[in-house]
């Protein structure tokens, strides 16, 4: 060993760098296994990487695993530096993010900024050269104003009835009195969620504070076009609790 | 290698104090409670930025795992023999060979980054494990089935997918190139606790290689990984700050259109198995500037630059983008006249 050296036999004082690597990630393990279990993932994770959760679960529980037993066979015990603590202090921090703000969600602040362009129907994404199945949503709505084809082959007309669940957002550009109905869809995680909105035309007198932002709503109503493509004219506007799953992919 | 690692070389600094981490897990913990207590976690903003930092993170690490595993591999496991006959190989054919050597490792950008450290750190010429770091995010199968799946709505899966393998192999090539002429004591920061290149030891006892993957597995990890956490909490911060729109008015040319979608890739910092998604939504660009966005984010992003400025020396951040920007901006310019 050369001069300087920290061995443990001269510094008993301290924490072993093993031990706390195994340490933190199994901690690491334990919180891919409540993401996983809890069905929390999806607050966090697209279906495209829901296998992420199980797998750093497993992962990381078995590289704490194989470091604990290298801890163990090792012949020398090297004391955790301030600087590895700084290191795992910084990569812990997004678990005390998670504990400071339990259940965090995107909503119209989110939807505000990851629009790319400032038109009144938040996302701009192109029409898929298939149309989806099943009930009528947001994009669907999106994309059948944009594209003629799409909205024929997915039998989507003025006048057609839906039901749909959302946060209002209010977009730049959006009339006094309308509001929009907003979710997310996403790919593989929360930073690639775009927004898609449909626009609201709600009945009655004009009364802006009604619908404020981020407020959940399931509504059923008729589409109707614009000149921005289709708009929905509820008949019934009743309050929703947020879904656990919060986005649509 | 590590066990000899940490005797030969120990970690500098001092040790931390058990009463230091006290003080500071209870700080951690009375922060909690007061963030909670205050409800500022209520905040749109803080809402945003803590679901797209945990996010990011959270579809990172297993990658950087996976990564560090291989670097681990790598370094306990090939015999210095197996580079050194690499290293004899002429630069005109290691270069693209290591390039094209990214169709068969299947991570994001966090993964490649430890393993092409680890490759010039036992002998690969450092251009070669640069165009394998820059080249394997983009050319990997994963990667590769994403863009044809995302563009397939548009008619143009194979055109873009085409576009993205050249461009990622010409820009992996030429940057590696030109960036990888020193040598790898030079190319690469050391850190505490390791050996330098030129140091490292290459004989190793086979009880000791256990101790030794467990190390190198671990040290990868924790190091890379929380410089992964900073540049995701970057990444989110300028996404929940900055208005997408604020880039977008300004694109519809395709050379302003394709600098702004490059800013865009920056700053979104997303994996490179997702972002065609994101991409094919950016329709106000021309299809230029989306393959720009495609094949700049897994080069150079935000949580990269922190990860690159940890492990490379001499702003290799800075000469990265002197080289990518023209690249990129050049071929995309190209491609958008190919496809128009």
């Amino acid at each position: 060993m050369r001069p300087g050296a920290v061995r443990a036999s001269s510094h008993r004082h301290g924490f072993d760098k093993h031990s706390a690597r195994a340490g933190a990630l199994g901690l690491w393990s334990l919180v891919f296994a409540w993401l996983w279990l809890s069905g929390e993932m999806t607050r966090y994770l697209g279906p495209r990487t829901f296998w992420v959760a199980p797998f750093g679960a497993v992962a990381l529980g078995g590289a704490a695993a194989v470091t604990a037993a290298g801890a163990r066979r090792s012949s020398d015990r090297d004391e955790l530096s301030a600087g590895d603590g700084a290191r795992f202090g910084v990569l812990l921090l997004p678990l005390v993010a998670m504990l400071a703000v339990p259940g965090a969600q995107l909503g119209s602040q989110a939807a505000a900024n990851k629009a790319p362009s400032g038109i009144l129907v938040g996302a701009a994404a192109a029409a898929p050269g298939a149309p989806g199945s099943g009930p009528i949503g947001f994009r669907d709505i999106y994309y059948a104003g944009q594209s003629e084809r799409y909205a024929l082959e997915r039998g989507l007309s003025d006048g057609m009835g839906v039901n749909l669940t959302g946060f209002i957002t209010h977009p730049p550009g959006i009339p006094e009195g309308f509001f929009a109905l907003t979710r997310f869809y996403v790919s593989c995680c929360a930073a690639d969620a775009i927004p898609y909105s449909v626009v609201v035309r709600p009945p009655g007198p004009v009364v802006p504070s009604a619908y404020p932002d981020d407020r959940w709503l399931e509504i059923g109503g008729q589409l109707g076009q614009s000149d921005a493509g289709f708009m929905l004219f509820p008949h019934s506007i009743k309050p929703a609790k947020a879904p656990d799953d919060p986005y649509l992919y | 290698m590590s066990g000899v690692a940490t005797t030969e070389f120990p970690a500098l600094g001092r040790p931390a104090a058990p009463s230091a981490v006290a003080v500071a897990g209870s700080l951690v913990a009375a922060a909690i409670v007061g963030v909670r207590m205050a409800g500022i976690g209520g905040h749109p903003l803080v809402q945003s930025f803590v679901v797209i930092f945990t996010s990011i993170v959270v579809e990172a690490l297993p990658f950087i795992l996976l990564g560090a595993l291989v670097a681990a591999a790598i370094e306990v496991f090939v015999p210095q023999s197996a580079f050194d006959r690499v290293a004899r190989l002429p630069l005109g054919l290691q270069l693209p060979a290591a390039a094209v050597g990214g169709f068969a490792f299947p991570v994001c950008e966090c993964g490649s980054v430890p393993v092409a450290r680890r490759l010039i750190a036992k002998g690969m010429h450092p251009a070669s494990g640069l165009a394998f770091m820059l080249a394997a995010p983009i050319l990997n199968p994963i990667v590769l089935a994403s863009t044809v799946i995302a563009y397939r709505g548009l008619g143009l899966s194979l055109q873009m997918a085409a576009g993205r393998v050249v461009l990622g192999l010409v820009l992996a090539v030429v940057a590696g190139w030109a960036l990888g002429g020193e040598s790898a004591a030079e190319l690469l920061k050391s850190r505490p606790g390791e050996p330098t290149p030129a140091r490292a030891v290459p004989v190793m006892a086979p009880p000791a290689r256990s101790v030794s993957f467990a190390d190198h597995l671990a040290s990868d990890f924790f190091f890379m990984g929380s410089f992964v956490v900073a540049g995701a909490a970057l990444a989110a911060a300028l996404q929940t700050v900055i208005p997408q729109s604020l880039v977008a008015g300004l694109a519809r040319t395709p050379v302003v259109g394709s600098l702004a979608l490059m800013g865009i890739a920056f700053v979104l910092s997303l994996c490179s198995e997702a972002d065609a998604f994101v991409a094919v939504s950016l329709t106000q660009f021309p299809i230029g500037a989306q393959l720009a966005f495609l094949v700049f984010g897994p080069a150079v992003d935000a949580k990269l630059a922190l990860l690159y400025s940890a492990s490379f020396r001499r702003r290799f951040v800075g000469r990265l983008l002197i080289v990518a920007v023209p690249v990129v901006l050049a071929g995309s310019l190209w491609f958008e006249a190919l496809v128009r």
